[in-house]
């Protein structure tokens, strides 16, 4: 019997902690390994989840409706990448055709902040991740405008020099996996994802031909070509940037990011 | 020193009146030296008088500035080249200025300062370090420098001004790119004015970066030749880039800035109690104008063609140049071939033969006049060719 899309996503966390252990005691290579097959889960056990509520149609009328909070956390799952709220919510749109104001996010942080404090102060909570801000890499505070999810590794929570342009084409190469899926299923709903693929992919080299997303193999190779070009030097820099984050944040500055340098005066007045 | 300049800065107020100061910016410097030589626009370019505002509410008032559709769409423009990481701008950087792939690290300038002189005098500072670490040719220093902030003196004053964009491909090479609203129809510009303006003003921002990395040890001629000007295709907003040839528009913006009116000379440039706030404020039109007329008789005015699209007091000058018969209102290719002829009625008395004074002479504008008058005559032969006098060559109301 297969295994439910709930059992997967416990999988998932698993192999995320490992991949975290890991990260602390530097097996880079071997933590990347067992985070790609964490991806990989999580993409199965979204894909049966929506199977699973397919099925279950006849009892949808009583199932609770998902709450924005909720689709955010599956397109920022289903995106596996640093995202822009612009982003998110046009991929949701395009995918579950369910409309989240960009704007939902300030107000949508605050709530996960507090969630987040209330949850590691004991004092309740049942989430398994939270949407978190990404850090920018020099001084980890929060980076305007872009958001993660905690339960991915800290080193890829991280923003450097080339990371925008990095998960900006991680994000492409799931839109047009999703594109894919959606294509062989229900070609006018893929339409929209079809938009969304290719304003991603018309500034990478090689990938469009005119105006359309013509074969996904092609255009997803040049997307993969791109990423390999980009990916190794960000990835070190970030890594790098989260082995310092690990000894000089605490746990909450780790997931929500830190203040930041400021200016200590002395009681006269004299910068220290 | 800065004594000096604090009473430099009073003198300037006084001048201005109780009006809000404008800021000093590119498209101000841009706008000034669109006439250079005339002395009430110099005043008000260091006064930093706003002379669009100037005579609002009258029947003079300038009926040009942007449209709110512009302005919008200006702003869209901007924001599709910044989204996404700056991806489209990224993609028409290697498209035209050959940026390698890995060539993609951004410096956001825009956000996290604050909107005033301390906040720019930050981003100016950014903006160094950036440039200064890839002259360094630094691993991760920034390929695009957004709302890079360079430093310049302007009229006396030490002055920030915000570039769209600055561009430093590993080399180093460096560029300006600029974005813009207006569209560009089967690979011309919509409307040459625009284009000339953004031309203008992208060279101001070519010098600027060139004197700034110059200041910061590197090599000014890393900056290169051809700026990129990003605007929308055809009617839709598909940006596209073009590359503009730079070098005549720097060198000219050299002369400009070097040639920039100094507050000094103007101090004590009007007599107690008239100051350009006096234009500005009051329900009525008369004493507005008069208050107005009394400035430009007292600094004087150079009225031309250009100024129609340039400055706030263009419908003013125009009616006084109206007023004197001025050959200047017929535009400056014109006038051009009338040097030592006064006045409009004038030039027609010497094409219907009037007795030239010397200087009309010696100039050669009687002889062209006395021609074009021949010619005028003979087209229309026949006894019913009325003199052009009659026919509105001297109309001068």
């Amino acid at each position: 019997m297969p295994a439910s899309a709930a059992e997967l996503m416990a999988q998932v966390a698993k192999l995320t902690l490992q991949a975290a252990d890991l990260l602390a005691e530097g097996r880079v290579a071997e933590a990347e390994e067992v985070d790609r097959r964490a991806a990989a889960l999580r993409r199965r056990a979204m894909r049966t989840a929506r199977e699973e509520g397919a099925a279950g149609a006849a009892t949808a009328a009583y199932a609770p409706a998902q709450s924005d909070r909720d689709m955010v956390v599956e397109g920022l799952t289903e995106l596996d990448a640093i995202s822009s709220p612009r982003l998110i919510s046009d991929f949701v749109l395009a995918r579950y055709g369910r409309h989240v104001n960009a704007r939902l996010f300030s107000s949508l942080r605050r709530d996960e902040r507090d969630a987040w404090q209330r949850w590691t102060q004991g004092r309740g909570g049942s989430r398994l991740t939270f949407v978190v801000p990404a850090l920018e890499g020099t001084f980890f505070t929060t980076s305007r405008g872009l958001v993660a999810l905690s339960m991915w590794p800290l080193a890829r929570r991280i923003v450097g020099p080339r990371t925008g342009r990095v998960e900006l084409l991680r994000a492409a190469r799931s839109v047009l996996s999703a594109l894919a899926w959606m294509r062989e299923r229900d070609t006018a709903a893929a339409v929209p994802m079809e938009r969304l693929a290719s304003s991603l992919a018309r500034t990478v080299p090689g990938a469009m031909e005119g105006w359309r997303v013509g074969a996904i193999e092609d255009v997803t190779r040049a997307v993969e070509w791109e990423l390999r070009e980009l990916e190794q030097a960000d990835r070190d820099w970030r890594e790098v940037a989260a082995a310092r984050a690990l000894t000089q944040l605490t746990e909450e500055e780790q997931v929500l990011g830190s203040a930041g340098p400021h200016v200590v005066r002395r009681a006269s007045g004299g910068i220290a | 020193m800065a004594q000096f300049e604090e009473q430099l800065d009073a003198a300037m107020a006084a001048l201005r009146g109780q009006m809000r100061s404008s800021g000093r910016s590119v498209r101000a410097v841009a706008k000034w030296s669109n006439n250079q030589r005339c002395a009430t626009n110099n005043a008000m370019f260091v006064a930093r008088v706003d002379d669009d505002r100037l005579l609002q509410r009258t029947s003079l008032a300038p009926e040009f500035g942007q449209s709110p559709f512009a302005l919008a769409r200006g702003a869209r423009v901007e924001q599709i080249g910044r989204a996404n990481q700056y991806a489209v701008t990224v993609s028409l950087l290697r498209e035209h200025f050959g940026y390698g792939i890995p060539e993609v690290v951004a410096l956001d300038l825009r956000h996290g300062f604050q909107p005033n002189n301390i906040g720019m005098a930050q981003r100016a500072r950014a903006t160094e370090r950036a440039l200064q670490a890839a002259i360094r040719d630094e691993r991760d220093a920034p390929n695009i420098i957004d709302g890079a902030v360079l430093r310049a003196q302007i009229g006396g004053f030490l002055a920030h001004l915000e570039a769209d964009g600055v561009g430093a491909k590993t080399g180093p090479v460096f560029h300006v790119n600029e974005y813009k609203g207006w569209p560009v129809v089967d690979g011309r510009a919509h409307d040459a004015a625009k284009l000339g303006a953004t031309v203008a003003q992208m060279g101001i921002y070519r010098y600027l970066l060139a004197d700034t990395i110059d200041r910061l040890g590197g090599d000014p001629d890393t900056v290169a030749g051809t700026g990129l000007l990003i605007t929308p295709r055809n009617v839709g907003l598909t940006l596209v880039g073009n590359p503009i040839r730079l070098a005549g528009a720097t060198r000219l913006a050299e002369h400009t800035l070097a040639n920039l009116p100094h507050p000094r000379d103007f101090i004590g440039s009007l007599p107690e109690g008239l100051d350009f706030g006096a234009v500005a404020r009051g329900d009525h039109e008369g004493s507005r104008l008069d208050a107005l007329e009394r400035i430009t008789n007292r600094l004087g005015t150079r009225y031309q063609e250009s100024c129609m699209g340039n400055c706030g007091l263009a419908k003013f000058c125009r009616a006084r140049a109206r007023a004197s018969g001025s050959t200047s209102l017929v535009g400056e290719s014109v006038a051009r071939f009338m040097p030592g002829v006064v006045s409009l009625p004038r030039a027609a008395a010497l094409a219907d033969g009037a007795t030239p004074a010397e200087g009309e002479v010696v100039t050669g504008a009687a002889s062209v006049l006395a021609a074009a008058g021949r010619l005028y005559r003979e087209k229309l032969s026949g006894g019913s060719l009325p003199p052009i006098a009659a026919v509105g060559g001297g109309r001068a109301s």
